[in-house]
């Protein structure tokens, strides 16, 4: 059983499963901030290190032998997900560039002069893992947290 | 990959090779990126890379943690001693550390000279 599944698993009958995206927040960036605290520049490996995991997890659901339509359902994911709207801006076999609007990590947020999605960036990077069989580079070429008005993840193909 | 690139590799897979034939004591050694890649490795077989990478990223940045907080100074070098030998992180200045291992009874004198010898030639060929 992979960890998707296993934290799929819930027993909250009075409280439900829907929580506001204020508590996500307060508890992804309370962690980050900690663990940047101790871990300095680690902290990013980390956080993408994970957001690779997660990607390669969901890669492997929604794996499909066409490209295009790998991508599709990778976007669909992350919007019924809602974790933000992924939309591909340049798709070649050296580069995947995409944009995550609406950002679950940061949309909204005022702009405090850094780029912050490194889970997200992961994330990606993981989902294309499993499209091209090889750990690629990936970086975040854009963030709501860093004044832009999007969140964008660059991914290195070759 | 471009020529460049695979021949830096190579300069760097020399460097590493070069570091393990001066000592008996040293058992593999890799080089990895700040951001948690491989660049180059003669680590054994067994050893999961992209998890030792990884962690020795987040080592290094623990490392410069502590060194800052508690020595108000940036940190060179950060060593663990295991039961079976010593993993010893080396900064190659900003993007890039070397990982060192070593038997347990190595002469830490020595395989530090070699090592800080070593990263110097990194440095440059990086």
């Amino acid at each position: 059983m992979g960890l998707i599944q296993e934290v799929a698993r819930t027993n909250r009958p009075i409280l439900g499963n829907d929580i506001p995206i204020l508590v996500f927040r307060v508890f992804r960036h309370f962690s980050a901030s900690y663990v940047e605290e101790v871990l300095g520049r680690g902290a990013a490996v980390v956080f993408q290190n994970g957001g690779r995991d997660l990607g390669r997890e969901a890669g492997t659901m929604l794996y499909k032998p066409d490209p295009t339509e790998y991508l599709r359902e990778v976007c669909q994911f992350v919007r019924d997900s809602r974790i933000g709207i992924l939309e591909p801006r340049e798709v070649s076999d050296t580069r995947l560039v995409v944009d995550l609007d609406e950002c679950i990590t940061c949309a909204g947020m005022h702009s405090i002069g850094k780029r912050i999605c490194q889970f997200e960036v992961g994330f990606v990077a993981g989902v294309a893992e499993i499209l091209i069989k090889k750990k690629p580079k990936a970086y975040e070429t854009k963030c709501n947290a860093n004044g832009e008005s999007t969140c964008q993840v660059t991914v290195e193909l070759a | 990959m471009n020529v460049a690139s695979a021949n830096r590799i190579e300069k760097i897979q020399d460097v590493l090779r070069s570091l393990r034939a001066v000592s008996p004591d040293i058992v593999g050694s890799a080089m990895v990126s700040t951001d948690g890649f491989i660049i180059a490795s003669l680590l054994p077989a067994e050893v999961d890379e992209e998890l030792v990478s990884g962690m020795a990223a987040a080592l290094l940045g623990v490392g410069e943690r502590i060194a800052g907080e508690l020595m108000g100074g940036s940190m060179e070098q950060t060593y663990v001693r295991g039961r079976l030998g010593y993993v010893i992180l080396h900064a190659v200045g900003q993007e890039a550390l070397l990982i060192v291992l070593t038997t347990p009874d190595a002469k830490l004198g020595l395989v530090f000279l070699d090592v800080r010898r070593r990263v110097q030639e990194l440095a440059k060929i990086l």
